[in-house]
């Protein structure tokens, strides 16, 4: 039996089948071998017996992650189709293409107007979180469109705080 | 010796400072903000006083409040621990003059040395070398422009009334000096008040060393030696520890000597830090004096055996000072790690949230100052200083293996921490040969991302929680995943 698993974000592919009474399971990773066996300690806590080695392995899972830590190293894991969040709309590369907090923050000011023409690169809207500021750029050349946020606003990474309708010709590579 | 004393601060710093009032008998007063509502700090005190809205400027920076939590409460001193008000000249006034003790200088010292720029007069006078730059705040952006051409680039935009790396900018670029100065500017004013900046010549790769020192009210002086803190990322340091590696002792004996002027033609009373630049070439600087105590100052605690907060409250109260200074011997190595809530592979943006596990390390020279537990919620109001891992041992290559063990063993999950990062960094040639520098982070842990070593067994591990029956309900099925059925689940016991 076969599973799909994304491990911060990488893909592992992990078999597991378990041996007669007993004797534990063996799992194996993209080709690699284990044999495996368990001990659950508490709610957030695994002892494991691999390849006769003993682990301890730290677990907490919020939503569809899964948070694991192992010697000091913390992994995020999550099953692809275990998703109950709706997913950000468009490709990977659409995110470098929005006005979008990197992380929970407050906007602090605003740099330009709805019907600026903004060049790429453009330093558009201050914020700051947990007394650090960090300032967002204009992905590329362009008219701001709309403006969603004001100075002393909340807001979340993955909300679009500015649309930019991108300039008509932009050159590749600039 | 006070009876009640007033913790102006939250998070780890007030935890660790409301130890040393509980094992002096003395009763520890909180002050929290909404946000902190559950924090740590609060249960840790002996009684706890809600001071308002989760914004800085409505509780633990808003004077007015503090001091009226103090009336209530009745108490006799006001720690303020580091950040916030702690070099405040107007806080330490307003304590005197209301009648209670402010534990740190007078507030004559604060503003003379906390003002940076009225520092390195001072300093200058003093003939402690100080680093080519602005000896006067300047508001006026043409004319920052003109020092700058005069100091020469790279130049370093710094907040005159500032630390922490909070206001600070590098500047390689005459075009940059805008935006830096923009939000350098706007970055000050909102951490310490004061908008002000002021710039100074930017050097490669110095070496960051720092003393601290202790002085009585009745005119005596001591420093405990240095503490290396080359390692920081955004100018924020992330590994402090003492002895440097760098330094010999003849050249902590200047070091320690040029303190200690410093705080005798300051009129300096109470723990006190002076900060120096070192170059390659062993000449040393004067960076500035942090008029508080320090956020890794428990390093100097476990080389020296002495409790820095103990003595700033004894100070506090008008006591002498109970040692010379040939009476400081530090042993062996001590070795800090500042655990923040934060990112490393994404350039170190905050990580504010839920932690959902929490494991703390434990063992022979093992010090852990927390602020958090499992179930906290890190608020993003604050800064986002969640713990210091302090270990000691008897030399550096055995403080570098304790840290490497004490790492391995720290658990925090639900918010991304450095404890990884931090591995790898105690691990290098770099770090371990002791060549260290404060571009050393940015120059070769650029880019940095989690070795994933250990992503099999996380794989495995996964798999076991997934198969293992649940023995309570709430880590059970019921409350995280009863929305869909994975196999895992449905498959319970089956066989292949």
């Amino acid at each position: 039996m076969e599973f799909p698993l994304l491990v911060n974000k990488e893909q592992k592919s992990l078999t597991i089948a378990s041996l007669p009474s007993g004797e534990g399971h063996t799992a194996r990773i993209d080709g690699r071998e284990y044999r495996l066996r368990w001990l659950p300690l508490n709610d957030n806590e695994w002892l494991l017996d691999v390849d006769g080695r003993p682990i301890r392995a730290v677990l907490a899972v919020r939503g569809n992650e899964t948070w694991i830590s192992i010697d000091g190293e913390t992994y995020l894991v999550e099953e692809p189709g275990d998703d109950r969040r709706p997913r950000r709309r468009g490709g990977p590369d659409d995110q470098s293409r929005q006005v979008t907090p990197p992380m929970p923050s407050a906007v602090i000011r605003i740099l330009t107007a709805e019907g600026d023409q903004v060049n790429r690169g453009q330093s558009l809207i201050v914020l700051s979180a947990m007394k650090m500021e960090t300032t967002l750029t204009a992905p590329y050349r362009g008219v701001v469109k709309k403006i969603h946020t004001a100075v002393g606003a909340q807001v979340m990474p993955g909300v679009i705080l500015m649309e930019i309708e991108p300039a008509e010709e932009e050159p590749h590579g600039t | 010796m006070f009876r009640k004393i007033l913790i102006a601060n939250r998070g780890e710093i007030a935890v660790r400072i409301m130890r040393t009032c509980k094992e002096m008998g003395i009763a520890a007063v909180a002050v929290y903000s909404e946000a902190d509502r559950s924090a740590l700090h609060r249960q840790t005190a002996d009684e706890a006083i809600s001071i308002g809205a989760s914004e800085p400027r409505e509780s633990y920076l808003n004077i007015e409040k503090i001091i009226a939590a103090a009336r209530t409460c009745g108490a006799e001193a006001i720690h303020p621990g580091y950040g916030f008000l702690a070099e405040n000249g107007a806080f330490a006034e307003r304590c005197e003059a209301e009648g209670l003790r402010f534990i740190g200088p007078p507030a004559a010292a604060i503003r003379s040395l906390g003002d940076k720029t009225t520092a390195r007069r001072l300093m200058l006078q003093g003939a402690v070398p100080v680093i080519p730059g602005m000896t006067e705040p300047e508001e006026n952006l043409a004319a920052l422009a003109g020092q700058a051409r005069e100091i020469g680039y790279p130049v370093l935009l710094k907040a005159a009334a500032g630390g922490g790396g909070k206001g600070m900018r590098v500047v390689s670029d005459p075009e940059k000096l805008k935006d830096a100065f923009d939000e350098a500017t706007s970055e000050a004013k909102n951490a310490f008040g004061s908008g002000a900046v002021y710039l100074e010549k930017y050097l490669e790769r110095p070496r960051h060393v720092e003393i601290q020192i202790l002085a009585d009210a009745h005119g005596h002086v001591v420093h405990f030696g240095e503490r290396e803190c080359s390692l920081q990322r955004r100018h924020q340091k992330i590994i402090e520890e003492s002895p440097s590696p760098a330094l010999s002792p003849a050249l902590r004996e200047a070091m320690g000597e040029a303190a200690l002027s410093a705080a005798r033609g300051a009129g300096y009373v109470n723990a006190g830090t002076v900060e120096f630049l070192l170059d390659a070439q062993g000449r040393f600087y004067f960076l500035e004096v942090n008029t508080r105590l320090q956020v890794e100052h428990p390093v100097t605690e476990m080389v020296t055996g002495i409790d820095l907060v103990r003595e700033q409250i004894r100070i506090a109260a008008g006591e002498p000072l109970a040692f010379r200074q040939e009476e400081i011997r530090p042993r062996g190595h001590a070795i800090e790690c500042r655990i923040y809530a934060e990112d490393p592979e994404k350039g170190f943006i905050p990580s504010p949230g839920e932690i959902l596990c929490l494991k703390e390390p434990s063992g022979p020279g093992i010090r852990v100052d927390s602020g958090i537990y499992s179930g906290f919620t890190v608020p993003t109001a604050y800064d986002p200083i969640l713990s210091k891992l302090i270990v000691h041992a008897g030399d550096r290559p055995a403080a570098i293996e304790r840290m490497v063990r004490a790492l391995s063993d720290y658990c925090i999950l639900g918010i991304r921490t450095p404890v990884d990062f931090l591995l790898e960094v105690i691990l290098s040639e770099p770090f371990r040969n002791g060549e260290t520098h404060t571009r050393l982070i940015d120059e070769r842990f650029a880019g940095w991302k989690p070795s994933m070593s250990r992503a099999d067994i996380a794989c495995l591990a996964y798999a076991a929680s997934r198969l293992s029956p649940r023995k309570t309900a709430a880590a059970g099925p019921g409350k995280e995943r009863d929305h869909f059925q994975s196999p895992w689940e449905t498959l319970g016991g089956w066989k292949l």
